[in-house]
């Protein structure tokens, strides 16, 4: 037997370890590059084998079954000259679990509510920042662009990130958090992910699965 | 479909690329009189975006595209068609919930959808302390998937580029040995935990474990030398 958990990471990686063996497992996985690698692996792996999954036909009226229970509903065409934006509210976790990362949190009930914000369009405006950790070493970069209502935001990290994936938050200027779903090294860098939003973001926060905050950007 | 909707908006007759309005997509279609039919031949990650911007005919197409597959994995993780049928709403309506968190670069948006359902799934099978030992249906399962029956699941205007990345991971996983094979397709897709494979195969928790931990560890090196052979 070595320290290494490894029979723990495979239920990790399949959902199934005991919600009170996690937090060790994933601290003892933020130290151990070897571990984050083979769960890395274990969740990598578990997602090829979905992608060959054997259909079954659902039972009639499955599509309008679906569609009837959307929440927020589905929005009627937008009013000209409105742009809509998403205010959010979801959970680290949540994002975690449904951004494909590994299935160790439950999809805590999250909704979207979309608020209506008139507004002409403005310039573009675009920024980029060092991502630091809290001793201030630079581990890579962030940068976001805003126009017409959507804001791109990309981070590039350097290689030997410790921990197996993070989640992706940033802080915009109308004072909401946005989550922005998880990111796992070795996986393509810049990251990119798009806002429907005309707030620009003021910080962007990389968390670690412990739920410490690994490094940050900030734009001025 | 279009004009008649289960608790959806009024189908809008503006174009589509219009009513994304922040999301462009080049490969997107520009349509005047955009209904579900239409939709069917975008790409996935097309259809996530318009979901995103809340659009009801994308999710619409989206639920058609994806059904059989998501429908089909919670069938094989509970065992039961009735909770399997509310499983699969379920992890459309998360989808459709957390549908502006999807990253294309992250995985493709079948692998998101079925991690989705399969969360769903194994939650719903712990809380209601099911346990998936009917060995004659994880038999079939394990059947039907090295069979490869999960090579014609959707109907995706990405199946080429679908299927030949399932076609790559059923090869790898054919390629394992046996038991490896087992063990990983029942911990998978069949939502066993190593413990109810060890019972059911009279093993040592161990020994399940390791094969698990093994053949989703060959599937994955494989898989990439797999990719570098064919780019080279
Ligand atoms: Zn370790």
């Amino acid at each position: 037997m070595t320290d290494h958990p490894e029979g723990d990471l495979v239920d990790l990686a399949l959902g199934h370890l005991a919600a009170d063996r996690q937090s060790a497992v994933l601290e003892h996985v933020d130290s151990c590059p070897s571990c984050a690698e083979l769960l890395r692996q274990l969740v990598a792996g578990a997602d090829d084998v979905l992608t060959i999954t054997p259909p079954v036909d659902p039972p009639a009226g499955f599509v309008d079954r679906v569609l009837g229970r959307l929440d927020p509903p589905p929005t009627a065409a937008l009013p000209a000259g409105r742009a809509v934006r998403w205010g959010r509210a979801a959970s680290v976790a949540a994002v975690l679990a449904v951004g494909g990362g590994v299935a160790v949190a439950t999809l805590a009930p999250h909704r979207l509510e979309p608020q209506w914000s008139a507004g002409p369009t403005t310039a573009a405006r675009s920024q980029t920042a060092d991502l630091r950790t809290k001793t201030a070493r630079t581990v890579g970069s962030a940068a976001f662009r805003s126009s017409e209502g959507r804001t791109t935001v990309s981070i590039d990290v350097l290689p030997g990130a410790p921990a197996p994936w993070y989640s992706c938050r940033t802080r915009l200027a109308d004072g909401t958090t946005v989550e922005l779903g998880s990111w796992s090294p070795g996986t393509t860098t810049p990251w990119t992910v798009t806002l429907p939003t005309t707030s620009d973001p003021r910080s962007i926060e990389l968390i670690a699965p412990s739920g410490a905050t690994w490094a940050a950007a900030t734009f001025h | 479909m279009t004009g008649k909707r289960t608790g959806g908006a009024a189908v809008s007759r503006r174009p589509l690329r219009r009513r994304l309005g922040v999301i462009q997509h080049d490969d997107w279609p520009v349509h005047h009189a955009v209904g579900v039919a239409r939709l069917d031949s975008v790409s996935d990650d097309a259809l996530v975006a318009g979901m995103a911007m809340r659009d009801g005919d994308a999710a619409a197409a989206f639920v058609r595209r994806f059904e059989r597959r998501v429908f089909g994995l919670a069938v094989h993780v509970t065992g039961q068609r009735s909770l399997a049928d509310d499983i699969a709403q379920v992890a459309f309506t998360r989808a459709w919930a957390a549908a502006s968190t999807y990253d294309g670069r992250r995985g493709s948006v079948a692998n998101w959808l079925l991690t989705i359902t399969r969360n769903a799934a194994i939650d719903a099978v712990r809380a209601r302390r099911l346990y998936p030992v009917d060995d004659e249906r994880l038999g079939r399962l394990v059947d039907a998937t090295m069979r490869g029956d999960g090579l014609a699941g959707d109907r995706t205007a990405d199946a080429a580029i679908t299927n030949a990345d399932a076609a790559a991971v059923l090869e790898r996983l054919r390629a394992l040995p046996i038991e490896q094979a087992r063990a990983v397709v029942l911990a998978v897709l069949g939502g066993c935990t190593g413990e109810e494979i060890a019972e059911r195969d009279g093993l040592a928790l161990g020994t399940v474990k390791g094969r698990i931990r093994l053949g989703l560890r060959r599937l994955r090196t494989d898989l990439a030398s797999w990719t570098e052979d064919t780019e080279r």
